[in-house]
């Protein structure tokens, strides 16, 4: 039996790309998701993330005038989107390194190198709902964090209220 | 919706919110990957594989009209031609992989690059700005050759030695315009 109820979930696909949005709503469809509403742009795409509160929004990155990077940050202003925990995916061609640390620093949920496959985009969406992460707000970040609680962390911690464990006690798995 | 934050002196953390999980999880769904449901995604793909070399095509046309827009094009309108180009090379570099052509990636990522690197150098001359439009040329040059040629094996052998020298051409320019900006 499927574990996800993909028929319960609303999408929002931002891409400039016709084809690659096919492409993904095809692949959405199969997994069995039906609400799925497309952006050809960041511009649109934050209108309908603001129209359908979607439970997902999946962005390209390379958009013109406003960008999947600029979409996130419009999205993770607290103080002016209704819904600055949206899981997002950023789908992209980018691949490289300083890409990848840009995108989680801007508050990105998962990162989806294409070329896009079934079992990929499958895995990202299943990681946000099966493990979600808290979020995190400083002074120059809202997103979520971005210690995998999976993972254990390495190195000096810089944040001054993990070395007071009851700050965060109900992450055990965060404190380093 | 996520829970009351914890508030500590640098930052504040809202603890993970599990409405998403609970809308869409199924009561004794099996832990781990559906792989029905993927399986499905799979076969949704291949229902529009018919289309892929029409797409492609598509694609193909759209970034030779950047590289012809970019020829004759200096100075300040230099910078947003080659960004329609880049746009083009990227659009492609994450697509020709899903519709069989794995080389038309690696070309792609290539010109992607060097119109990457180059944006960043400073104050490139007259000369170097058509050295720069003749190398992106060569690429989409290649880019329709392989499509012309129906290339679909990622190594094939005259195909991998192309884009090799296209590489090598991009390093030599960066290389010979010293470092970029940042």
């Amino acid at each position: 039996m499927s574990k996800i109820a993909f028929d319960r979930m609303q999408f929002v696909v931002a891409d400039d790309n016709a084809h690659m949005r096919r492409i993904i709503r095809a692949l959405l469809h199969g997994f069995g998701a039906r609400e799925i509403h497309e952006a050809e742009d960041g511009a649109s795409g934050l209108e309908m993330v603001e129209t359908y509160q979607p439970d997902i929004l999946i962005t390209d990155w390379v958009m013109p005038i406003i960008d999947g990077a600029e979409l996130v940050q419009l999205i993770r202003n607290p103080s002016a989107n209704k819904n600055p925990f949206l899981p997002i995916i950023m789908l992209t061609g980018h691949t490289e390194r300083k890409k990848i640390i840009q995108a989680r620093d801007i508050g990105v949920t998962e990162f989806l190198a294409k070329p896009i496959s079934a079992k990929g985009l499958y895995d990202r969406i299943s990681s946000v709902i099966e493990r979600p992460r808290p979020f995190i707000q400083t002074k120059t970040y809202f997103g979520p964090c971005r210690r995998r609680q999976d993972k254990p962390f390495e190195g000096p911690d810089r944040r001054k209220a993990d070395q007071d464990s009851s700050a965060d006690s109900d992450f055990p798995a965060m404190a380093s | 919706m996520m829970s009351k934050p914890a508030i500590a002196p640098d930052h504040t953390t809202y603890s993970a919110g599990t409405d998403l999980q609970r809308k869409v999880t199924l009561p004794g769904g099996m832990p781990g990957i559906d792989q029905d449901a993927i399986d499905r995604a799979e076969q949704a793909l291949k229902g529009l594989s018919a289309n892929f070399d029409l797409w492609l095509k598509d694609e193909i046309r759209h970034l030779a009209a950047a590289r012809d827009h970019l020829r004759g094009i200096s100075g300040e309108d230099l910078p947003e031609a080659l960004d329609e180009l880049f746009r083009a090379a990227h659009d492609l570099k994450g697509q020709a992989d899903t519709f069989g052509y794995p080389l038309i990636t690696l070309t792609c990522a290539s010109l992607c690059q060097l119109i990457e690197t180059a944006k960043d150098m400073p104050d490139i001359d007259l000369a170097r700005q058509q050295r720069l439009i003749e190398i992106s040329g060569h690429h989409v040059d290649t880019v329709r050759a392989i499509e012309r040629k129906k290339i679909k094996a990622r190594d094939h052998k005259l195909g991998q030695a192309l884009i090799s020298t296209l590489q090598k051409s991009s390093e030599m320019f960066i290389e010979q315009q010293g470092t970029p900006t940042r």
